[in-house]
């Protein structure tokens, strides 16, 4: 009997404790969290199984992302925003996922499916890149790319004139040789061709704004800040 | 021993507390992470901060109290008005609200459309499948000759007899006869089915339908079509104009070929969805709808 009474304590100090706990993650100001390594460590602990059973089919188990669009949450790049406050928003209401307030202002546009650039263009515009990101390039295409960038594809118009991009459109920084979709002169010429629509569900009323939380503490953790 | 005992107690009172979670509609104290509750219906922190940064321009932090507080009575004016439509049953009454509802629901249901982007083989596909929406509108001067057959008007000739007269009238007409001739030596007369004059093409199917407007469309000026035999008898057709559709090249047109693609889409979606929705929902219709 009194091991049972010892048992069931010790099950309710746990559930207290952690309930404390999740009171701390809701109510802590979000830009405090990180600093406080025990909350960070309680959020984690919540999150690793969560993040494993959601996220990871397409973030990866490790959080570097699986090549196809789904980015590496490990690194410093953040589209939408970095920090607990961002990542819960997008984790909370998506990315396009029809949900009003997911992040949806823009896409990159089909430019060669829509035949609006054509072939010899869009390679031109890829020379550039390869330009921005110091790697080798056909000089004279690449300064081709880059009047087509600041003038007929209006690039500058979603990635700024300086190509390092804006996070009110979710639009990346071009010049920091970090590719959801690919890198190669390949991957860049097929970005620009037909375009690039990254979808990442909505997570609110599937996961509770605890575990959401925790998962937005986690992420915030193991990317380089 | 006492100790053991005593925090055993208080864990038992926590296990206790913490086990009986009160119902949704007994809160009486905001949770965490909202930041307040309307009827029950919690506004969460993390909207407020970013109606308040989007309202200000400015980080949340930069915010003065007199702006959250505006923010924050805006939003609980807007979660007040909007649980008044549903009391009022708005939904029901007003076409706004429900074209507001369906639009939403599209926006679900077409998002996982939009981020599959088309090959160049399917955009050419769907092009080559309706070439005729990328085409300009032809038009057709034609008479509609045709002959009664089977009881049709009064007619007491079998359909073999009237194709081999049409064949006759045919060879006439091809050799120089009048149309005139024709009507008074076999009995054909205008259907009445095109009006005189260049007549659209759309208008032209609409009024010979879908076989005899296939037959004219082929014509060219000045061409006869061979008998053909519809369901009030056999015709000839006698195309006295035609200004065929100009069918544009896919390059010209690939801007709009993408976006009819994704409307195309977006509608096979919406019937998937709607297929769906309707085997999972019981429907009954009056007696007299079920017929």
């Amino acid at each position: 009997m009194a091991l049972l009474v010892l048992l069931a304590g010790g099950y309710g100090v746990m559930r207290a404790h952690r309930a404390a706990m999740e009171s701390r993650l809701l109510t802590t100001p979000m830009d405090a969290i990180p600093a406080q390594a025990d909350l960070v460590r309680f959020a984690s602990a919540q999150a690793r199984p969560l993040f494993a059973h959601n996220c990871a089919v397409c973030h990866g188990e490790d959080l570097k992302g699986r090549g196809i669009g789904a980015p590496d949450l490990t690194d410093s790049i953040w589209l939408y925003g970095g920090g607990v406050f961002h990542i819960e928003r997008t984790i909370l209401y998506g990315i396009r996922s029809g949900a009003k307030k997911a992040n949806d202002i823009t896409e990159m546009p089909a430019y060669g499916l829509r035949g609006q650039l054509s072939a010899t263009e869009i390679h031109d515009l890829v020379q550039y890149l390869l330009k921005l990101n110091h790697r080798p390039n056909d000089a004279e295409a690449a300064f081709a790319g880059e009047v087509l960038y600041q003038g007929k594809g209006e690039c500058f118009d979603c990635h700024a004139g300086d190509a390092k991009g804006n996070i009110d459109y979710g639009a990346p920084d071009l010049t920091a040789n970090v590719w959801d979709f690919g890198g190669d002169a390949g991957s860049l010429y097929k970005s620009i061709y037909y375009g690039r629509h990254g979808v990442m569900p909505a997570w609110k009323d599937k996961l509770t704004l605890e575990q959401i939380r925790a998962l937005a503490v986690y992420v915030n953790a193991s990317s380089k800040r | 021993m006492t100790l053991a005992l005593a925090a055993a107690a208080a864990g038992l009172i926590a296990a206790t507390a913490g086990l009986i979670h009160p119902a949704k509609h007994d809160l009486t104290a905001v949770p965490p992470g909202d930041v307040a509750l309307v009827n029950q219906e919690p506004i969460l922190m993390t909207d407020f901060i970013a109606e308040t940064e989007q309202s200000a321009g400015e980080p949340f932090a930069q915010t003065t109290p007199a702006q959250r507080a505006q923010v924050l009575r805006n939003m609980i004016d807007e979660e007040l008005l909007v649980q008044r439509a549903l009391a009022l049953d708005l939904p029901e009454q007003d076409t706004d609200v429900r074209t507001a509802l369906n639009d939403g629901v599209a926006a679900l249901v077409n998002a996982p459309v939009l981020g599959a982007a088309p090959s160049d083989d399917d955009l050419r596909a769907y092009f080559n499948a309706h070439r005729a929406n990328y085409a300009s509108q032809g038009t057709m001067n034609l008479t509609d000759l045709v002959l009664h057959v089977g009881g049709f008007e009064n007619a007491d000739q079998s359909v073999t007899q009237g194709l081999a007269d049409a064949q006759q009238a045919l060879y006439e007409l091809r050799s120089g006869a009048s149309q005139d001739d024709v009507k008074q030596h076999f009995g054909f007369v205008d259907s009445g089915k095109m009006a005189p004059g260049d007549q659209p093409d759309f208008a032209a199917k609409i009024h010979l339908g879908s076989e005899l407007y296939a037959k004219a469309a082929a014509l060219g000026d000045g061409e006869i079509s061979e008998p053909v035999v519809d369901k009030d008898g056999v015709h000839l057709l006698v195309m006295q104009h035609r200004q065929a559709p100009v069918f544009t090249d896919f390059e010209t047109v690939r801007n709009n070929v993408y976006a009819d693609y994704f409307s195309a889409q977006k509608a096979r979606a919406k019937a998937d969805n709607l297929q769906f929705l309707r085997r999972a929902a019981q429907i009954q219709l009056a007696p007299e709808q079920s017929q």
